[in-house]
């Protein structure tokens, strides 16, 4: 009695494997025995998916300012049973994609053949106003019978600020005291280009413009208003006054990512004296007399 | 209209002719906002921030680094001033050292202005430059919570072991006992 139950529970085991593996399908095919006669034994090997066995991990990306390209160079691994000749080489690929930014692709190539297995190197471009934050990798190669190895990972993109400013300079016009609402010459705007991924606003630190001649008199940074491209009509209203010694953010600007074109990623801010005290007649400069040159800050 | 206000015209129209661009660099900071260091009490570890300038650039960047905030666990380990050549890399390497009584949860904001050296060609009234502004905080963590993370890791692999044992086991309890009642049957 015992020992029947030992087999009954061994044989339970042995035949949960067997089906599990799959081997009881051996006799509804192609192998068929016949006890007393000779037989052509024929197997069919069918075509076995393959796989990514390895795909390295992606470092922090430091993107490149604008107006260069980021490469971002990785290996991945794919192995067929069927032999490493299986794969194709010319439908390997890598993909970034993050919600909501432009996906970036590019074909890898091969690099090396070990066993079953090949190598495949990617280099992907990225741009300099592709967002920070979590990307997510996507690799993939195809055997002859087009059945697709696929594998997933994530990396960084690491923020960039990089803004260029034109021109370096703010000129005013000859004024007169009390004279109100004044624009730089020629309606002057300084042009701020993003070459980075950074988008928001901008601020300034101002400072008065001193008398050259009796640094005593100077125009207080308060005089002036800023403003960004949206309110550049309105500056001299609705412009945000400037204090000096402070960081002040400028109502309206917004620095945006975007391509490199001349347009995208451009901001401009308009500036507004807003009213001339009562001084003397002398030059007025911010870097006279120990003053600083302004800055625009991100 | 004075005599001295047509000087001031006439140097506004020569800048014009000087329209220059400030000479921008990049910053690219390894943590922000969104991705804040950890660190547990006593720790100490470098963080590294990338200046980056522009392969358009024909000139070099000098470029000044200063510490506005978070002078008690930061301090800057590469110096001050830095020249970043055209389409190259430098980076600011800053310590940061963990007071050991820190508070698990306490945050740290660490500040740093990086500003370019202004170009003097700058003409006019007013000179324009650029500062950037790169923070970001850390976070004061537990050092025996994240060895917990390391220890439920291997105790999954232990799990693993035990259950491979056990089948191993009770394969050659179904062995043995085959064997012995072979021979009885004999």
């Amino acid at each position: 009695m015992k020992e029947r139950m030992v087999w009954t529970v061994f044989l339970v085991l042995i035949v949960a494997s067997l089906i599990s593996a799959g081997l009881f399908d051996w006799f509804k095919k192609d192998v068929q025995l016949a006890p007393s006669e000779q037989t052509n034994v024929r197997i069919g090997v069918g075509n076995a998916d393959p796989s990514i066995t390895n795909l390295d991990a992606i470092s922090a990306v430091i993107l490149l300012p604008a107006p260069d390209t980021t490469a971002v160079s990785f290996t991945f691994t794919a192995r067929d049973a069927n032999g490493a000749n299986d794969l194709v080489d010319s439908t390997a690929s890598a993909s970034f994609t993050k919600t909501g930014e432009t996906t970036r692709t590019n074909p890898c190539t091969f690099v090396s053949q070990a066993g079953k297995s090949k190598t495949y190197q990617c280099n992907v471009l990225m741009s300099h106003y592709d967002i920070e934050g979590v990307w997510d990798v996507a690799v993939k190669v195809e055997d002859q019978q087009a059945v697709q190895a696929t594998s997933a990972s994530t990396f960084t993109v690491n923020p960039l600020k990089d803004i260029a400013i034109s021109p370096s300079q703010i000129d005013f016009p000859a004024v007169a005291p009390e004279q109100t609402n004044i624009a730089p010459i020629g309606g002057q705007v300084t042009s701020v280009r993003n070459r980075g991924n950074y988008q928001g606003t901008l601020s300034i630190s101002a400072s008065n413009l001193i008398g050259e001649t009796n640094p005593a008199e100077n125009i207080p940074a308060s005089s002036l208003k800023a403003s960004g491209l949206s309110q550049a009509a309105s500056v001299c209203s609705t412009g945000t006054s400037l204090v000096s010694g402070s960081v002040t953010s400028i109502a309206g600007t917004l620095v945006k990512r975007g391509p490199d074109d001349g347009s995208s990623n451009i901001e401009e801010i308009s500036y507004c004296l807003t009213l001339v005290p009562d001084l003397s007649s002398q030059f007025y400069s911010a870097t006279v007399a120990g003053g600083n040159a302004w800055t625009i800050q991100i | 209209m004075d005599n001295t206000n047509i000087k001031i015209m006439a140097l506004g129209v020569l800048a014009l002719f000087f329209i220059t661009t400030v000479t921008a660099l990049g910053v690219s900071p390894s943590y922000w906002k969104e991705n804040p260091l950890k660190m547990y009490p006593g720790q100490s570890r470098e963080v590294t921030l990338t200046l980056l300038q522009s392969s358009e650039e024909k000139s070099s960047a000098e470029v000044q680094v200063s510490l506005i905030e978070g002078s008690e666990i930061a301090k800057i380990k590469s110096g001050q001033d830095y020249t970043v050549e055209s389409g190259s890399k430098e980076e600011i390497i800053l310590e940061i050292t963990i007071p050991n009584d820190a508070g698990q949860g306490e945050t740290y904001n660490v500040k740093l202005a990086i500003s370019p050296k202004p170009d003097e060609s700058g003409q006019g009234n007013i000179q324009l430059g650029i500062i950037y502004n790169e923070e970001f905080p850390v976070i004061i963590t537990d050092k025996s919570g994240m060895s917990q993370v390391e220890a439920k890791k291997s105790s999954n692999s232990i799990v693993t072991i035990v259950i491979i044992i056990g089948i191993l086991i009770l394969l050659s309890v179904f062995v043995i006992t085959y064997v012995l009642l072979k021979r009885k049957d004999n």
